[in-house]
């Protein structure tokens, strides 16, 4: 069984008399049990997709199912079944996190007892220490407010988890433990969607990628895949300017950057090493990089 | 199966209740006195400027400005909701149902506004006398008003998108609901014009069946069971709306 499918799926915003398309016939497939990651610009329709498939937004048209169900005909048994974590949200800051987790499973119809025993168990499971158990949300650092969050969503027992941009402001150290919770959902058999603008976060957690761009998929297979399929293989980054660069920037196949750091993209190795010893490395400043799943995104959805 | 259902929604309201009244009063009682303020104030005025007569249409106008307050004051708690930590989005994309929600933030709000109900019925046993019947009538009056209200803060606060903005609303909404209308004076002071306006008006209209249940006012403008009858179909409209015309899944 599918996670999620969309068919031609539309959603169009009326503001006055404006009409915004966010969403421009998307069709996909999501398998259970994997972690797929939605990249695109901002404004892309990326958190406008995850919100129809979470019930939170109804589509303009076209079809969308959860878990087998039909989101807008049959949004209380999706309900059941998932769990959310919108961008930006915060648990709340007077309660401790033992009483978020524990009322909020409440609030979601979890009687007392239970609660509170798969409260205690997530709050470990998320590696929040005891000793915070009982204090106030507030007087915690922003790494554990998000596990906080973590916590309570590992606790609902949901089969399917959306996560909008889940570690948006977390130091390089709290994302990757981060990572680790996430990826120890799917060892749970929990199928989760996010949406991120950290590439690397997108590579490493990910089973598959979706990319949209202006409310369209163009994109969607392994982060490898995606990378491996781009006909630009290398990058030199070149953080100054310099005098050869101007002639330069017309041999590559593919250039980003009216100032620099300027982006110059090359099929070939051997070009890529051509052009690192053509130019005055040292005036120039230049990085030769393979390219990875930023430079699809930026090759897919720049110009 | 309906058995079942409702005694999970108990559960989700009375869940949600615990979370938004008696934890964050708990942990920040400042909240529960700033509800107190108003009524305490206009009573403590009346009294000192005319005696027992007056003090006591102030405390009759305290209890129904507490559920009142209560109820508008749930707009601040919606907006944060939804615009600053997100609650609300997560909550409906859970069992939970806009009526929940609504029902759970009205019980936490009178859960919140206890121990102001409790002081200002001391003070009515008091200065006015209270039997059996009328400290019913007050309790059952309090929560309808209160639902009532909540009702209308709901509505307003789903379409707000930025919590500063509920401080003016909210202000500007109390100021129309308890101290224009006849809830702290008795109604027989308006022009007769206006006795009809106030009795729409959840808030005069509460204060009314109060300031004759307790034998502060002979005779109300219509018969008693009209008044009840009014305030119930509004607490009902007051929430059909909301739940209809609040954004809960938006669209």
């Amino acid at each position: 069984m599918l996670a999620a499918e969309t068919v031609d799926l539309w959603k169009i915003y009326s503001r006055g008399a404006k009409r915004i398309e966010a969403l421009k016939g998307v069709s996909v497939k999501i398998s259970k049990n994997t972690i797929t990651s939605l990249l695109g610009r901002n404004g892309a329709g990326k958190t406008t997709f995850i919100r129809i498939l979470g019930t939170q937004l109804l589509p303009t048209k076209g079809e969308a199912y959860v878990l087998g169900y039909d989101v807008v005909r049959e949004a209380g048994l999706v309900r059941e079944r998932i769990a959310v974590l919108p961008q930006e949200a915060q648990p709340l800051m007077f309660p401790s996190p033992l009483e978020y987790v524990k009322y909020v499973l409440v609030m979601r119809g979890m009687p007392l007892s239970d609660a509170e025993k798969q409260s205690k168990s997530a709050l470990e499971e998320m590696g929040i220490p005891r000793k915070y158990w009982n204090r106030s949300v507030w007087s915690l650092s922003g790494g554990y407010r998000r596990r906080v969050l973590l916590a309570l969503l590992f606790a609902m027992n949901a089969e399917l988890v959306f996560l909008d941009e889940p570690s948006i402001g977390l130091d390089p150290i709290a994302r990757r433990s981060l990572w680790n919770k996430i990826l120890s959902f799917r060892k749970r058999g929990i199928t989760i969607i996010l949406t991120t603008h950290y590439m690397e976060e997108a590579y490493i957690l990910s089973d598959y990628v979706i990319v949209i761009h202006e409310g369209k998929v163009i994109g969607y297979d392994t982060p490898r895949n995606l990378v491996e399929n781009l006909p630009v293989k290398y990058k030199v980054i070149v953080l100054n300017d310099c005098a050869e660069l101007s002639k330069l920037k017309l041999d590559a196949d593919f250039t980003v950057g009216s100032s620099p750091p300027y982006t110059l993209y090359y099929k070939q190795i051997e070009n890529a090493l051509e052009i690192s010893r053509s130019l005055n490395v040292k005036d120039c400043n230049i990085k030769i990089e393979p390219v990875n799943l930023e430079d699809y995104l930026i090759i897919k959805t720049s110009g | 199966m309906l058995i079942y259902k409702v005694a999970r929604s108990i559960r989700i309201i009375f869940g949600f209740a615990w979370l938004n009244g008696v934890i964050a009063a708990k942990r920040n009682p400042l909240w529960v006195i700033s509800y107190l303020i108003t009524p305490f104030s206009l009573l403590v005025l009346f009294f000192v400027w005319g005696g027992e007569s007056l003090a006591r249409n102030a405390v009759i106008g305290g209890l129904v400005s507490m559920a009142a307050m209560n109820g508008i004051g749930l707009m601040g708690d919606v907006a944060y909701y939804k615009n600053f930590v997100k609650l609300q989005d997560m909550m409906v994309a859970s069992p939970m149902t806009a009526l929940h929600y609504m029902l759970g933030l009205a019980l936490s709000g009178f859960l919140f506004s206890m121990p102001g109900l409790l002081l200002m019925l001391l003070f009515a046993g008091k200065l006015i006398g209270l039997s059996i019947m009328s400290l019913l009538v007050i309790i059952i009056v309090y929560i309808i008003l209160l639902l009532s209200t909540a009702g209308i803060g709901f509505t307003v606060a789903t379409f707000v998108r930025e919590e500063r903005y509920v401080w003016p609303l909210s202000n500007i909404l109390s100021f129309g609901l308890m101290i224009l209308p006849p809830v702290y004076y008795p109604y027989t002071l308006l022009p007769s014009s206006l006795v009809g306006p106030a009795v729409i008006l959840p808030t005069s209209n509460a204060a009314m069946i109060l300031q004759y249940i307790t034998g502060l006012m002979p005779k109300l403008p219509y018969n008693l069971a009209a008044l009840l009858a009014i305030l119930g179909a509004e607490t009902v409209v007051f929430l059909w709306i909301s739940l209809k015309k609040s954004q809960w899944r938006e669209k």
